[in-house]
């Protein structure tokens, strides 16, 4: 039960910065 | 900041209700403050740090690749420092806790004062309001479970895990955990169908390199954005501090720019 929603936490995660569009370079870029 | 912040308060929550993190911190250093300037130059020249690296590479820029490969040949090639670690107290991430706080209102005051909207991503101007909000509640919690579960998540993680095995080291199943994070941002461009595939020219091969550059920097600095943001910020680590500001620094700095300079310079003498 534990791996399973690890792995959905993690899936979660990666849809979330994916959202997100993270990149360090290009937030600090675009502050410039 | 926001989900650094969060991930802290996160942290701190379990940490009284499960007894307490148990994960290493490290003291700043001079190789920490290197390390950071490194990374930073590599990942602008590369285009992208850890995360909008694997982000690119699961939306269709295949010469991606390439960086990744290099991440795996610099882990293979260099062995991480071994910086002095110490376990950290429960006031150390009271302060970081503190420190994001003030720094998250310090940032809400001026972003009031230009009457800017809420937006966790300058890079990403369609991101805010409550789409934003609940993102980035969500995605801090999240990442601060995971990170106390101890789970080797995070992207840079199966780089290392991969480098290790080629130096020798055995490669262990859990290092596929490091596979699921691309699995939720494939998912994300499958729906939106916001493909971009972009052919390898002959010039991305540059890539590696830089790639292994990024691997070496974070090597140097005891961690990357990833590890810094999500892992050691929010527990209190100063390293992480150091480590994130000269990453900041570095990544202003365009290696193009200093190779036409000297270039520049070369050609004056000439002349």
């Amino acid at each position: 039960m534990f791996t399973i929603f690890s792995m959905l936490a993690i899936v979660t995660v990666g849809m979330a910065l994916a959202m997100s569009q993270f990149c360090l370079v290009r937030s600090v870029l675009s502050l410039r | 900041m926001g989900l650094s912040f969060g991930i802290a308060l996160t942290l701190l929550l379990l940490a009284r209700w499960h007894g307490g993190e148990t994960m290493p911190l490290y003291s700043p250093h001079l190789s920490v403050l290197l390390g950071g300037l490194v990374f930073g130059m590599a990942a602008r020249a590369n285009g992208g740090c850890f995360v909008g690296t694997i982000n690119g590479l699961c939306q269709g820029e295949a010469r991606r690749l390439f960086t990744v490969v290099g991440w795996v040949m610099g882990y293979a090639l260099l062995r991480l420092p071994s910086l002095p670690a110490h376990r950290q107290s429960p006031l150390e991430v009271v302060l970081v806790l503190a420190a994001l706080a003030a720094l998250l209102l310090v940032l809400n005051r001026i972003a009031k004062r230009q009457q800017q909207s809420f937006r966790p991503n300058p890079a990403a101007p369609g991101l805010q309001g409550n789409l934003a909000w609940v993102l980035m509640l969500s995605t801090r919690t999240l990442v601060g479970l995971l990170h106390h579960s101890g789970l080797p998540w995070d992207p840079s993680s199966l780089a290392k895990g991969l480098g290790a095995s080629l130096r020798g080291a055995p490669l262990r199943a859990i290092t596929a955990y490091g596979l699921i994070v691309p699995l939720g941002m494939l998912v994300v461009h499958g729906l939106r169908r916001d493909w971009r595939p972009l052919a390898i020219t002959p010039k991305d091969w540059l890539l590696l390199p830089w790639g292994m550059l990024m691997a070496l920097g974070s090597a140097w600095g005891m961690g990357a954005n990833d590890t810094y943001l999500f892992r050691y910020l929010p527990l209190g680590s100063l390293h992480a501090a150091v480590g994130l500001a000269a990453m900041v620094a570095g990544i202003a700095i365009n290696p193009n720019d200093l190779l036409t300079g000297v270039a520049g310079q070369r050609a004056a003498t000439k002349a």
